[in-house]
């Protein structure tokens, strides 16, 4: 089953220091059919005008994943953490109990994109953690490069839940394929480019849901640039 | 964390909200809303005077029917704009509404107090920052 939301019909909020497309409801925008996805409580696409950014604020049971695609992200937190994170790095909160954190553009001239996803945790009460990371960008041309996932791996953030997130880069006309299970859920969503999966074609901010899959086969119609997430079906805390 | 340099503080707000979506369920500047807190264990217990009709109604199903996802502070306002702003940790979610006393009670396990300043801010992001 796929659910391809195009990046058309994604709610566009515009603050002037933000430009936000949130995939599921969040802030602003509200809607009971979009509430998630499974475990995937947020997927949000933010842009940050240089020297803004979001104040000190809490966080509780949740795995909260930070993508960076353009400009600088600067991520202060009570437990000491002062972190400064570009393009190539994955910063990542297990809220658990609890964190305050703020996260601003560390820039004063260039604009910060990144993309931030949370994930009900596998357990509540968790103790909160802090990490950045950085991957391979070198590594992302022609296959899926886990940056995230759940067991410890030098290159990817520690989720405290049974998620993998991968980016790729593809050439035109790279095809790929990735084995999953039907008892699986997988986003995929395209940053850059033009990417063909189950027949259909995927521009950029375009998104597809799918489901009950053995494998995914995915061919990129022009050079792309792809994120894949693939969790478990279930919500497996509360 | 010391107030003593900071004066009498001015006024102390209540506010709750959902944590993910950011939806207000209280927020006592915006309407009179009775509360005390209370130690309770080895956390606390927020008990608030909240009538089950009309609109106090509606949020109080809604925060009953998202009260695994409640974010619970209390802003504490000092003179020249200082606030220090304490948040409760409703794990379990544990609210719950005493009918006989028209009262919303919410346990909490733990509290982190901050203060805002004291990490970055934005006063352009300020008076319209989305819900986070």
């Amino acid at each position: 089953m796929i659910t391809i939301t195009r990046a058309a019909e994604r709610h566009r909020a515009d603050l002037g220091w933000l430009q936000s497309l949130p995939l599921y409801s969040f802030g602003g925008f509200q809607d009971d059919s979009r509430m998630g996805f499974g475990m995937m409580k947020v997927c949000n696409d933010d842009t940050l005008a240089p020297g803004t950014g979001f104040g000190a604020h809490p966080h509780s049971d949740m795995e909260i994943v930070s993508i960076i695609l353009e400009g600088a992200i600067r991520h202060e937190d009570n437990l000491g953490n002062r972190v400064v994170s570009r393009f190539g790095e994955i910063q990542r909160m297990s809220a658990g109990t609890g964190i305050i954190h703020a996260e601003f553009n560390d820039s004063e001239e260039e604009s910060l994109r990144l993309l931030q996803l949370w994930f009900t945790p596998r357990q509540r009460g968790l103790a909160p953690e802090y990490e950045a990371i950085a991957y391979p960008v070198d590594q992302l041309d022609g296959q899926l490069l886990p940056v995230v996932c759940t067991e410890p791996q030098v290159g990817a953030a520690r989720v405290q839940q049974d998620v993998t997130v991968y980016l790729s880069k593809l050439s035109a006309g790279e095809a790929l394929t990735h084995p999953t299970s039907p008892d699986r859920r997988l986003l995929l969503y395209v940053i850059e480019g033009a990417v063909g999966v189950e027949g259909e074609a995927l521009h950029p901010l375009d998104t597809a849901e799918l489901e009950s899959l053995e494998q995914l086969s995915l061919q990129a119609n022009e050079a792309s640039f792809l994120m894949l997430i693939d969790m478990a079906s279930g919500e497996v805390t509360q | 964390m010391s107030t003593e340099n900071m004066g009498p503080m001015l006024r102390q707000v209540l506010l709750i909200k959902q944590a993910v979506r950011g939806i207000v369920y209280a927020d006592t500047r915006m309407e009179e809303l009775p509360y005390e807190l209370l130690p309770h264990g080895m956390g606390w217990c927020i008990r608030i005077q909240w009538k089950k009709e009309g609109a106090q109604g509606e949020r109080l199903r809604q925060l009953l029917a998202n009260r695994h996802e409640l974010n619970v502070f209390l802003f504490d306002e000092y003179a020249d704009e200082m606030v220090i702003k304490t948040w409760y940790y409703v794990n379990e979610g544990q609210a719950s509404y005493e009918e006989e006393e028209n009262t919303l009670v919410i346990y909490a396990a733990s509290r982190i107090s901050y203060e805002p300043d004291k990490y970055s801010v934005c006063d352009r992001c300020v008076n319209e920052s989305i819900q986070k």
